[in-house]
Formats: C-alpha cells, sequence, structure tokens
C-alpha cells in the first residue's frame, strides 16, 4: 500500500511541478498561464489521488475496517467538495 | 501573465523556507507563507490564503510522497484522525461567522503553549505492541540508524474527539492543524515524534486540498505566484526530508516546541490586530 500510494503522489508532484516550472519559464507568453493552470490542478489532486490509490489498495488487499475509514474520508471530501460549490 | 524574475526567486525562496520547516515539523507552512504574502508581497487575505494552500499542497505531497514511501507515515492513523479533523473544520466553517475570532486566537495560542511546554518536559513515552496483529500496533524503520521501532497507538478514540475539537479550532482561526495534530499524536497517542510530524504531513496534503480546490475553480487563485510558490515548496520538501533522516527524536522534540511558542507568539500577535 505504501509503495503505490507514494508512488501516485510522487507521479502527480512531479508532473504538476515540472509543468509549473515550465509554466513560469514562459510566464511572458500567453501559454504560459495555460501549462501553470494545468500544472496548479494535477499538483492540488494529488493528496486525493493519494487517497483513492489507498482506497483501491486497501480493497484489492480486503482489509475492510481500514476500506471503511478510506471510504468514509473520499466521501467526506466529495460532499465537502459539492456543498462549497453549490453554496458558492 | 507577465511576472519579474527577481520576484520569482523571492517567491521561490519563500516556498523553499515554509516547505523545509513544514517538512522537518509535520506542519503545512501557512503560518510562514500567509503573513509573508500579505506584508512583504503585498496580497490581500484571500489572495495569500489561495497561493498558501498550494504552497502546503505542494510542501506535504512532496513531504508525505518520501515518508509513506518509507513507511514513517502511518497512512491508517492519517485517513482516520482526518475524517474527525474534516468534520470539526465543516463544523468550525459554520460557526465561523458567529465566533470572536480574538478570543479564539487566544485560546488557540494558549493551547500551542500547553503543547510547548507539555513537549519540553515530558519524555517521549512510547508503548510498544501489546499484543501481536492489534489494528492500532504499527512499526516504521528509523532512518537515522535503521532500527525496526514498534508502537502501539493509544487513546484511540479520545484522539479522534481532541481531532475534532483541533478542526473547530483551525477552522475558525485559520491556522493550521499540523501545530495541535502533532503534539496530539506524540503526547496523547503515544506515537514517536517523527512517525507522528510525517502523517500530520501527509494529513495536511488532504485538508488543504478541499480548499485549494475551492479557489481553483472558481478563479480566485494567482497562478505565477502560486506556481512560484510551489515550485520553491517542493524544493523545501526535498531539503526537509534528507535533513530529517538525520535528525534523533530528541532534538526533534525540542526543535518542534521553539516552533510551537515561535507560533503562539504569532497567534497572540493576530489575536492582539497587531498582525
Amino acid at each position: 500500500m505504501n509503495g503505490s500510494t507514494s508512488l501516485a503522489l510522487r507521479c502527480c508532484l512531479f508532473a504538476g511541478i515540472a509543468l509549473l516550472a515550465v509554466g513560469l519559464i514562459f510566464s511572458e507568453q500567453e501559454y504560459g498561464d495555460d501549462i501553470m493552470w494545468v500544472g496548479i490542478l494535477i499538483l492540488i489532486a494529488s493528496p486525493f489521488v493519494g487517497v483513492l490509490t489507498t482506497l483501491s489498495h486497501l480493497t484489492a488487499e480486503k482489509d475492510w475496517k481500514w476500506v471503511k475509514v478510506a471510504a468514509v474520508l473520499a466521501a467526506m471530501i466529495l460532499v465537502f467538495l459539492i456543498i462549497s460549490l453549490l453554496r458558492n | 501573465m507577465d511576472m519579474e524574475p527577481v520576484l520569482i526567486i523571492a517567491l521561490i525562496t519563500v516556498g523553499v523556507c515554509a516547505g523545509t520547516i513544514g517538512t522537518l515539523f509535520g506542519v503545512g507552512g501557512g503560518i510562514i507563507f500567509i503573513p509573508v504574502l500579505t506584508i512583504l508581497f503585498d496580497l490581500s487575505a484571500s489572495e495569500a490564503v489561495a497561493v498558501s494552500l498550494v504552497g502546503i499542497v505542494a510542501t506535504s505531497t512532496g513531504a508525505a510522497s518520501f515518508y509513506v514511501k518509507s513507511g514513517i507515515a502511518n497512512v491508517r492513523l492519517g485517513l482516520l484522525l482526518e475524517i474527525t479533523t474534516s468534520v470539526g473544520a465543516m463544523i468550525g466553517a459554520l460557526f465561523a461567522a458567529y465566533a470572536a475570532n480574538w478570543v479564539l486566537l487566544f485560546i488557540f495560542g494558549c493551547v500551542l503553549i500547553y503543547s510547548a511546554v507539555s513537549m519540553i518536559l515530558r519524555k517521549e513515552r512510547i508503548i510498544e505492541n501489546s499484543d501481536e496483529g492489534g489494528d492500532m500496533n504499527f512499526s516504521y524503520t528509523d532512518s537515522k540508524d535503521l532500527t525496526e521501532r514498534q508502537y502501539e497507538v493509544k487513546n484511540v478514540k479520545s484522539g479522534l474527539l481532541v481531532c475534532t475539537a483541533a478542526g473547530v479550532l483551525s477552522s475558525l482561526t485559520g491556522v493550521g492543524g499540523g501545530t495541535i495534530k502533532v503534539p496530539l499524536m506524540n503526547i496523547h497517542m503515544h506515537v514517536p515524534i517523527k512517525v507522528a510530524s510525517a502523517t500530520s504531513s501527509y494529513m495536511i496534503g488532504i485538508t488543504a486540498f478541499s480548499g485549494a480546490i475551492i479557489f481553483f475553480i472558481h478563479g480566485d487563485l494567482l497562478l505565477d505566484y502560486a506556481a512560484a510558490i510551489a515550485v520553491g515548496a517542493f524544493l523545501g520538501s526535498v531539503i526537509g526530508t534528507s535533513i530529517s533522516k538525520k535528525l534523533d527524536a530528541g532534538p526533534m522534540r525540542k526543535y518542534f516546541s521553539i516552533l510551537l511558542l515561535a507560533v503562539s507568539v504569532i497567534v497572540f500577535l493576530e489575536a492582539g490586530g497587531v498582525l
């Protein structure tokens, strides 16, 4: 579980940071902002991708007690997001 | 958006400093990002919070990817505590409009001082696994001397309750939860300080994600500021993890206590309206 969660975090992190660095280098160009936009989206999403990866790994391991914990957290984050988006 | 190279370098430097401290002690770095961005870079409070959240995600994810792989961060405990912290944060958000901010900041400052003094005065008490295969029995390998250390997480139910209260207080005051979660795990739940700060790093990213994504979707994020801070915070997380490998638990608790006292000063200044 630790290996796959860490890999998911690293993939998102490195991709996001690389795009942000490229975006900063080309910040004077119009497309610089677009590159940064994608980079930030990937970076911000990485902790949630980590939770989903952990959840899928725990499910594969049939570790039901901790599957419930991870599923409740993932569901809570999604509900919080939806409520926040609807309120604004 | 056109940005001066000097400004980019200055923001990256801020990110490196906050990222290093955040990674070492399992705090997000918001307590550094927000005052620096508002005072030195003249951002509005909401702009600074949005940029800070992206910096916190970069710090936390950089640290967590290392700590999770090496097994120092306890992912299961992090997920469990994050549930009640999030519930607390949601309750706090509902009552934010009705609370006197300076009173809450004052309480928060007192909690930080209490935690700092407890960490200085009380010796770290780790309870080794009492029964094989128990749900809350864990182990990790200390990267300093490569020995496997076992520990049992105690007081789980009351720890979850305190985490809810921490979430409420954190959400009402805007001060991050790492400064409460790490002492809580270490003092109350008997989690080793290295595991507590690594687990806190993992949790903080999840908390910051919910806030950052809202700012991002609403387009309230200064992309170039956030990009520079995130790049710096990532570099800081790399520096922080390499320092943490060489640190012993004893000095780490002492440094963390000093950090808590420094943060409490900032919180009291905020409570008094100075910051």
